[in-house]
């Protein structure tokens, strides 16, 4: 009874099997894909964890209760007298980074706890965007003013409904500034 | 148990017609094309180590970041395998670019990290 019944299922997936038109092989490894896929993703969001190209897709998924934002924000100051302080938000400007991009990855040196790491961290990171600034002006990839140096504000907003503060900052500190090297 | 398998077999290898195959390929391959045709992955191999933070593929296979002019030629590779794809013409061979594909991923995925987040 228990042979005739082991005859079935192997009759029945050699079936399915033929059904699918597919080597026996070939459809153990697109079972295999179709396990190392979902599980790993299963994983990543169960434990919270992000091992790319896998991901517990985080973004949105928390709610801020408070009614200020806080950013960083780069600022170019031009060669010419007086000088002024242009923001560097223009993708033409920063790129290949964006400004909300640049923002993150300066921020996440300013936390850093390591006060001299982080001041050399971001004079380094200031001067590499003073340098990609001069260098998309030389190539014609915007025509923005000769800058001198780049400055660093933490800049904080009282959310307002109508957004119409959006240019003017409550609260602005510098956090560091660069100038450009003379030769 | 029979029942699940056969639902397993079904959801996932009914035969059916290529054209929805087809046109899936054409929209997810033609899609990326165009999104990713006019942006210049040079420009990060000239961006300051400072920003970089590898993702945990490029830690784990010490991938390092290449150089302006040898990204150039892999971003036109995996720009061209994605047209070819779209087109289905050389489809294996395109197929084959997914390694190249998935480094041009990856390395956008590292500008990102560059700029901490991830695609």
């Amino acid at each position: 009874m228990i042979c005739r019944s082991a005859r079935i299922q192997e009759s029945e997936r050699k079936r399915l099997i033929k059904a699918v038109g597919m080597t026996k092989w070939r459809l153990a490894l697109a079972h295999g894909v179709i396990a190392v896929l979902s599980i790993t993703s299963l994983l990543c969001i169960a434990f919270d964890k992000e091992y790319w190209p896998f991901s517990p897709y985080p973004m949105f998924s928390s709610v801020s209760r408070e009614d200020t934002l806080s950013a960083l924000r780069l600022y170019g100051v031009s060669q010419e007298q007086p000088h002024r302080e242009i923001p560097l938000l223009s993708p033409a400007y920063i790129e290949p980074f964006d400004k909300s991009r640049l923002g993150i990855s300066l921020w996440r040196m300013e936390s850093r706890k390591n006060l001299e790491n982080r001041q050399k961290w971001l004079d380094k990171a200031l001067r590499d965007r003073l340098k990609g600034y001069k260098t998309l002006r030389a190539t014609g990839r915007h025509d923005g003013p000769p800058l001198q140096g780049v400055r660093l504000y933490e800049e904080r907003w009282h959310l307002e409904a109508s957004a119409q503060n959006a240019q003017r900052p409550d609260h602005r500190e510098l956090i560091t500034e660069v100038e450009q090297r003379r030769r | 148990m029979q029942g699940l398998r056969e639902w397993w077999m079904r959801f996932w290898f009914e035969p059916a017609e290529p054209l929805n195959l087809g046109l899936c390929r054409i929209l997810f391959f033609g899609a990326f094309f165009l999104f990713y045709l006019g942006e210049d992955f040079s420009a990060w191999g000239e961006v300051s180590d400072t920003f970089w933070r590898p993702i945990s593929f490029f830690q784990t296979f010490h991938l390092p970041v290449l150089s302006s002019a040898l990204l150039a030629v892999v971003q036109w590779i995996w720009k061209a395998s994605l047209l070819l794809s779209c087109l289905g013409l050389l489809t294996r061979a395109s197929t084959v670019s997914f390694v190249v594909y998935l480094r041009c991923v990856s390395l956008r995925a590292a500008a990102q990290l560059w700029q901490d987040t991830s695609l």
